[in-house]
């Protein structure tokens, strides 16, 4: 630079230097800006602007080093690093305090008082940076003075203090230190550590000043986050010892909001995000297990007594890590499951031999004898199937409400639970049975007197819980035969509801499903047509013979009604058929009625079933003559209903002598009614005090069996005109062993038709497939109806095999493969 | 200590204020009472001089004129009109009746009327105007009135709907399209340079203004097409050191010599539509002792190959900068096979739009190991391999790298600047139709490369006009290279140009700009034509990304109504504005 | 920091190098970073407490043209489609060093220099 230059240069400069110490002085006052400025406008014009700057910068570092780091140097004794960063014990919270806080506030004021003159110096040379700065990419003189504060001070060693570390480390663990101070629950100065943290947030790393190096970001968050994880593990623990889950979600829940709260008033938003995320690994991840199987304030606990406030708070919180919520999801199954379990055992200990509550009021209000009468057994099984059912839905309601209360509706969860339930109600082996029996109650009784709302509930809960069975096949089975003996006794309650439930069970489960129950219902129908038909067409034929027997006719499709009425009437398949010997008038009225029907209708066969059917008899008892009073001393007529075979064996009573008894095989071979159904006839009409029309020699309350002689009993007394002789059919409505294991089997023999037919008609159609995938259509395609064992498709297989319908498939040497192929 | 003069007002010349307030007096007002004033003294004349029975006779005519006159106006007055309008109006009974009148008397088309200005009789016509006094007049007369009004009406008009600041409807919407258009007025230096600008043939010297002024006057002057030689001198001051002519078309050779006749200092010369820059200028630059450190020289395709060789050799070792722009046929492989050897000083190098170069040339770029700045775009193809073994041996310094309209260029450069690329930040591959998503995506995962501030990597995609929506083997920027991108440079990206990568998917915006992401250096986006963003989109990108002043999403259909937040500029909606929409929402 | 004055006084004063003295609306001044420079009640430069910015070179031609331009655009500053304010050409280029000088090349307010010390200023 030539010399006039240079002399003008150091003219400039001198006054702007001692305007620069005048301003880190505070001495400002008496400055003229526009002087100033002027002299660093001139600078800048005769391209001397490099030079400024570095001046300008050496000044500063010269300063700092003499004026700036003394005060702040002087406060980092030993003691303030062993406390804040050596952690050494021995003082009290309320010294470590006020130390801490005095180490900040000469920091801030510091700060703060560096940052203003920089700001007024950054004007003054306003134009350095507008013409020489921005030519020359070089940061501007305020960002590389504010650096300095920086390099110097937050970055100046403790060499003084023997310690290795920066006075930026003292300022971070001070901080830090206040604010666990204040989580423990002191009241610190907030606005102070908002200052300073302010300071981290506007300075950056390197002169480039990107967002990403702020300060704040760079060495204090790490910093605190790392703490902080400290500090939450080590509550978190505290709160495991306390074994207190309610604690332990309020507590959590507290710590989420203040932290938030802190981001915003003490440290800075930028961490929220982070601070949350140490929270919920602390407090909520890591043990959430073990908070959850607590006893006493658990999962289990909190279900079981319906803490509704706890379970929100519990979902909220693990929902924030884990949209899936799968330890929940895994706790609530588990408890459903305990809880359905429950119920199995429960159902084993009661006792059903004495009625249960509400069947109790119901008998008595029936008007019978108000003394609890002991259940025979099908009462029983019934009694028990109500109770499962009820407890079931009992335990369903209160997880749904749960499920809206609490969890609000989540998707997963109720996925969880519906498994769940599924799987208890599998594992229960009289699910279907039970389920089948509630409804036929409530179709008999459970309905009467009900609004339409709340059938509508009833009917609900039942396809519910339908839904949930796996073996739908085997419910079917149960309901096609409870529903049979509802149609075919007039047990129903109102045709309007069965035929609500068919056509709800036709929507959830399909068609095929309820093709039989309809078909009975149409037949039901057709044969109340066919009566009224038969009686025109008696009425047309003449003369009405006063003796005429009345004939209500049902016709039964064979496919469509339980096998066991069937065969009933055909006898099972080992006995020959073997058909009941009807009293003449009778027969007469069956040829005519065939003759009737067969008019229209060709090649058909008709079996009459006697079980099924009931006769209403006119019984005539005469007075006994040794009575002079009393209902024994007048005469008798009672309208008896009694069923069928009792009408047959009733009717024989016409024909012999008073006095005169029939010895069990007698009647037997005179009727020819099956043994059981003997059995059961003779018993109906001769055990119950009530309903004995006969007498039974050895007079016991024991069922009827061969060896018995029966009688007439002529002082039969019944209070009432038209009887109703009830059946007794334990042996019908309740299987027992026996019959059961038979049930089974028939059950198992016809899932094997099944899986048959599935086979070859997937087979046929895809030609070729490899096990696995044959074994997986058929698996889907059967699901319907029910889950079937994977031994049973494998030996449906070989049996198809073995009867060439398909063919396992070979390589060409010989050896088998995989492959199935389907044999035209 | 007075470094300047203080008044410069000498030098411009005080242009005379022509005072151009109308002088013209009503002339025809004057003329008029002139006329009256004759008329009356006629009349006065008439009385005086002639008694005699013409002039009675006249009298009389008048005299019975007069009289109809009269009654007519007595008839008016009783009439429903008459009435009808004084309702309406103000004026005084006569005036009004008069006017009546007049309007009654006016004669019909086809009739005979005497003109009223030059009294000549004429036939009316639908045509015929009124004259000052009501009555009509004749065609020639009415021709010159209407002459008259418009001369009257015209500058009023003008007035009316003018131009504020320049800007009709027009170049409003011109402004609307470069960003220029919102509120306040102009800053003085704008308004001053501006002025300067329209008065440039006033000005002898610029004085002591400060570099980056004279800048913006020299490019105003540019833009406005009046830098010619001679307000060229305005900016040859001795001392100075930088030169930049952005529009030199209307220079001629000897200007050019004239530059390094009077700036012997000159260390960095830029000029544009350098048209004249001819052979013999170079050669005269020779013979000085001006050492340059950087040339920027466009459009100059009058020089010969061999002139350049023969200055590089000469001239080539203070060279720290050369950009060529539109030298199409004379700057070639042979030239820049010498620059290692001759200007091994060079840090930056941009040959753009060049007919010549080609892969021989560009391996020779490969020797120049200070080079921190490399930008070309060749107009004949050139592989890969050249590329790559530039960036194999100086990629490691290299700053800037940029590529443009490389069609053939593939996945292998990708990787070679992976491997060795470790200070760039700004880089621009442009038009490439083999670089696949993979590549991209293997060059930003890991990289040790500090975040990029500048990614130019437009119409890099797949294309192929039998199927344009097939991209089988991911051709182009698609979602793995783009995340892995952003992933990246996130932090650092200021500038971000993917135009046309229209393979980029839905999801992957999305991704990219989820609600947990911020890029907050980020203040230019070019995402025009990648069809698939959609509003969420442009919703998600103006959340995530705090510095962003402009988003370009010309030709993405699927943007229809995005709410742009307060300060922020989206171009390329069209709407009833414009095609810019700037944010007002909060 | 000297006093918190409670209310900055509406009008200052501008004093060309010439003597000429123009009283403004603060403002429509503040459009100049260099005067808002001076006037700032935080730094403690004389400015700022008297109220009053002498330029010692500039003259009073060109401080009116400056003052009459910081009228202008404060009036014109919430308007779109402004007129230019004519410069009268033999003006031109004094005014144009001033303009350089005085930092009026902005439409609008330079960074927002506000009390809180946590928002850092920005020349």
């Amino acid at each position: 630079m030539q010399p006039g230059k240079q002399n003008e240069f150091d003219v400039c400069w001198e006054k702007l230097r001692e305007a620069l110490r005048d301003i880190h002085t505070q001495n400002a006052g008496n400055l003229s800006f526009e002087q100033l400025y002027r002299y660093s406008y001139k600078i800048v014009l005769s391209k001397s602007g490099q030079l400024l700057y570095d001046r300008v910068k050496e000044f500063e570092e010269t300063w700092f080093a003499e004026k700036v780091m003394p005060p702040i140097s002087v406060l980092i004794t030993k003691n303030l690093v062993s406390i804040t960063l050596d952690g050494a014990l021995g003082t009290s919270v309320v010294e470590r305090r006020a130390m801490g806080e005095r180490f900040l506030k000469v920091v801030r004021s510091s700060w703060e008082h560096h940052n203003m003159c920089m700001n007024m110096i950054a004007d003054i040379l306003m134009y350095l940076d507008r013409g020489y700065g921005q030519e020359h990419h070089r940061p501007s003189i305020y960002t590389a003075t504010i650096g300095l504060f920086r390099d110097n001070i937050l970055r100046g060693n403790l060499g003084a203090t023997g310690s290795i570390y920066q006075v930026s480390n003292i300022l971070n663990a001070t901080i830090i230190d206040q604010i666990n101070m204040e989580r423990e629950g002191d009241v610190i100065d907030k606005a102070l550590l908002r200052s300073c943290i302010s300071m981290l947030e506007g300075l950056f790393e390197t002169d480039k000043e990107r967002e990403s190096d702020r300060l704040y970001l760079t060495t204090f968050e790490p910093y605190f986050i790392q703490t902080s994880h400290e500090f939450y593990r080590a509550e978190c623990e505290r709160l495991l010892r306390e074994a207190d889950a309610r604690a332990w979600l309020r507590q959590t829940q507290k710590r989420l909001a203040e932290e938030t709260a802190r981001c915003q008033t003490t440290i800075s938003p930028l961490s929220e995000r982070s601070i949350t995320i140490v929270i919920e690994e602390e407090l909520i991840t890591k043990h959430l297990e073990e908070f959850l199987q607590l006893e006493g304030s658990g999962i289990r606990a909190m279900i079981d007594n319906d803490r509704v406030e706890d379970l929100k708070i519990l979902y909220s919180l693990v929902s924030r890590v884990d949209d899936k919520v799968p330890v929940l999801r895994n706790a609530l199954s588990v408890r459903v499951m305990e809880l359905g379990n429950e119920i199995e055992k429960n159902l084993n200990n009661t006792d059903f031999s004495i009625v249960q509550g509400a069947s109790a009021e119901e008998s008595a209000a029936d008007g019978e004898k108000t003394k609890t009468k002991p259940l025979n057994a099908s009462a029983q099984l019934t009694a028990a199937a109500i109770k499962w059912v009820d407890d079931v839905l009992l335990l369903k309601d209160k997880f749904d409400r749960l499920w809206v209360t609490c969890f609000d509706r989540k998707a997963v969860i109720e996925t969880a639970l519906t498994r769940s339930f599924s799987e208890f109600i599998n594992r229960f082996e009289r699910a279907s049975e039970f389920v089948s029996l509630f409804i036929d109650d409530n179709l008999k009784r459970g309905l009467k007197g009900k609004t339409e709302a709340e059938v509508d509930i009833v009917l609900d809960k039942a396809i519910t819980l339908l839904k949930h069975l796996n073996a739908k096949d085997i419910f079917e089975s149960y309901y096609q035969k409870h529903l049979a003996r509802r149609l075919l006794h007039g047990k129903s309650e109102s045709q309007d509801i069965e035929q609500e439930m068919i056509s709800r069970m036709k929507r959830e489960l399909g068609n095929n499903f309820t093709q039989k129950f309809e078909g009975m219902f149409r037949d039901m129908n057709t044969s109340r047509e066919t009566t009224e038909q038969y009686r025109d067409h008696v009425r047309g034929l003449g003369q009405v013979d006063e003796k005429q027997i009345d004939l209500s006719i049902s016709v039964l499709a064979g496919n469509n009604w339980p096998r066991e009425i069937m065969s009933r009437a055909t006898g099972s398949s080992a006995e020959p058929k073997v058909k009941a010997t009807y009293p003449s008038q009778i027969q007469r009225l069956q040829d005519s009625f065939f003759e009737f029907y067969s008019k229209n209708r060709n090649g058909r066969i008709l079996t009459w079933v006697g079980s099924a059917g009931t006769a209403d008899i006119k019984c005539y008892f005469p007075k006994i003559p040794s009575k002079t009073s009393g209902a024994l001393s007048r005469d008798r007529r009672y309208e008896i209903n009694v069923s069928t075979y009792g009408m047959i064996v009733l009717m024989l009573f016409n024909d012999i002598k008073e006095d005169e008894w029939l010895s069990f095989e007698d009647i037997q071979a005179t009727t020819n009614i099956p043994q059981p159904d003997l059995v059961n006839t003779l018993t109906s009409l001769s055990v119950i005090k009530q309903f004995r029309i006969l007498l039974k020699k050895s007079q016991t309350k024991s069922a009827a069996k061969p060896g018995d002689q029966f009688t007439f009993n002529r002082e039969f007394v019944s209070k009432t005109i038209k009887i109703k002789v009830p059946s007794v059919n334990a042996a019908n409505r309740v299987e027992n062993d026996e019959e059961r294991k038979e049930t089974d089997e028939k059950n198992l023999e016809t899932r094997k038709h099944v899986a048959d037919s599935v086979i070859v008609r997937i087979m046929k159609q895809r030609k070729e497939l490899s096990h696995t995938q044959l074994v997986n259509e058929v698996i889907q395609v059967l699901s319907g109806r029910f889950k079937p064992e994977m031994s049973l498709i494998k030996g449906q297989i070989e049996s198809l095999i073995s009867r060439e319908y398909i063919e396992r498939d070979e390589l060409p040497d010989g050896s088998p493969t995989d492959k199935y192929k389907y044999m035209a | 200590m007075a470094t300047r003069s203080v008044t410069l007002t000498s030098r411009l010349g005080r242009a005379a204020a022509a005072t151009n307030r109308s002088s013209n007096p009503p002339a025809a007002e004057q003329s008029q009472q002139g006329a009256e004033e004759q008329a009356t003294e006629e009349q006065d004349e008439d009385d005086d001089v002639v008694s005699s029975s013409a002039a009675a006779a006249a009298r009389r005519v008048r005299d019975q004129k007069r009289k109809k006159q009269e009654e007519a106006i007595a008839k008016i007055k009783k009439s429903r009109a008459y009435k009808k309008r004084k309702r309406a109006d103000s004026e005084s009974d006569d005036d009004l009746a008069l006017a009546l009148f007049n309007e009654k008397m006016t004669p019909l088309p086809g009739q005979m009327s005497n003109c009223e200005i030059c009294g000549k009789r004429f036939t009316v016509t639908p045509y015929s105007r009124a004259g000052p006094e009501g009555g009509l007049v004749c065609s020639p007369c009415g021709r010159k009135i209407a002459k008259d009004e418009d001369a009257n009406k015209k500058p009023k008009k003008k007035r009316g709907p003018a131009p504020k600041g320049g800007a009709g409807r027009r170049k409003i919407q011109s402004r609307i399209l470069d960003g220029t258009y919102d509120v306040g007025a102009k800053p003085l230096i704008t308004l001053c340079i501006e002025t300067l600008a329209k008065n440039i043939h006033l000005a002898d010297d610029l004085g002591d203004l400060p570099p980056l002024i004279i800048d913006r006057i020299a490019r105003l002057l540019s833009k406005t097409r009046l830098l010619d030689p001679h307000t060229l001198d305005l900016f040859l001051q001795p001392h100075h050191e930088d030169i930049k002519v952005y529009d030199a078309a209307k220079l001629k050779s000897d200007d050019f010599i004239k530059i390094f006749q009077l700036v012997p200092q000159l260390k960095r010369l830029k000029l544009r539509n350098a048209i004249q820059f001819t052979d013999a200028v170079m050669q005269y630059l020779m013979t000085r002792n001006i050492a340059l450190e950087s040339i920027y020289i466009h459009g100059a395709n009058l020089l010969s190959e061999d002139v350049w060789t023969d200055f590089l050799t000469k001239k080539g070792s203070h060279l720290k900068g050369l950009q060529i722009y539109y030298t199409d046929r004379h700057f070639g492989n042979k030239a820049v096979g010498l620059l290692p050897s001759v200007c091994p000083n060079l840090k930056r190098l941009k040959i753009c739009h060049n007919q010549q170069l080609s892969d021989e040339g560009i391996e020779c770029i490969a020797k120049l190991n200070l080079l921190e700045h490399l930008s070309l775009q060749c107009i004949k193809k050139t592989t890969t391999d050249s590329y790559i073994n530039v960036i194999r041996n100086i990629g490691q310094n290299l700053q800037t790298f940029s590529i443009k309209k490389v069609s053939d260029v593939d996945d292998r450069l990708l990787d070679v600047i992976h491997e060795n690329c470790t200070s760039l930040s700004k880089l621009r591959i442009t038009e490439s139709e083999f670089m696949t998503d993979a590549g991209f995506a293997r060059l930003f995962r890991g990289w040790e490369n500090k975040p990029l501030t500048f990614i130019d990597l437009q119409k890099c995609r797949h294309v192929d006009a039998a199927k344009p929506r097939v991209n089988e083997h991911m051709v182009g920027l698609c979602s793995q290279g783009f995340e892995a991108l952003m992933e990246h440079s996130g932090p650092g990206l200021r500038y971000l140009n993917v135009h046309a990568c229209r393979n980029i998917p839905r999801e992957t915006f999305e991704k990219v700009f989820a609600s947990d992401k911020t890029y907050p250096e980020l203040r230019h986006l070019e995402i025009s034509f990648c069809e698939e963003v959609n509003d969420f989109v442009v919703g998600c990108i103006f959340r995530s990304c705090p510095k962003l002043k402009e988003v370009n999403v010309f030709g993405c259909m699927k943007v229809k109504d995005v709410r742009v937040p307060r300060g922020k500029i989206l171009v390329g909606v069209p709407n009833a504005v414009g095609m810019r929409i700037e944010g007002v929402d909060d | 920091m000297t006093s918190d004055a409670p209310e900055l006084s509406k009008y200052v004063t501008l004093v060309s190098a010439d003597g000429f003295e123009f009283v403004v609306l603060r403002e429509a001044v503040l459009i100049s970073s260099v005067i808002k420079g001076m006037l700032d009640p935080k730094s403690q430069f004389s400015e700022a407490r008297t109220g009053r910015c002498n330029f010692a070179e500039i003259s009073g031609v060109i401080l009116e043209k400056v003052v009459e331009y910081c009228q202008y655009w404060y009036k014109f500053k919430e308007t779109e489609n402004v007129a230019d304010m004519d410069i009268p050409v033999e003006l031109c280029l004094e005014l144009l060093q001033a303009a350089d000088f005085l930092g009026l090349d902005r439409k609008v307010f330079p960074f927002g220099a506000t009390a809180n010390l946590s928002h850092f200023k920005r020349p």
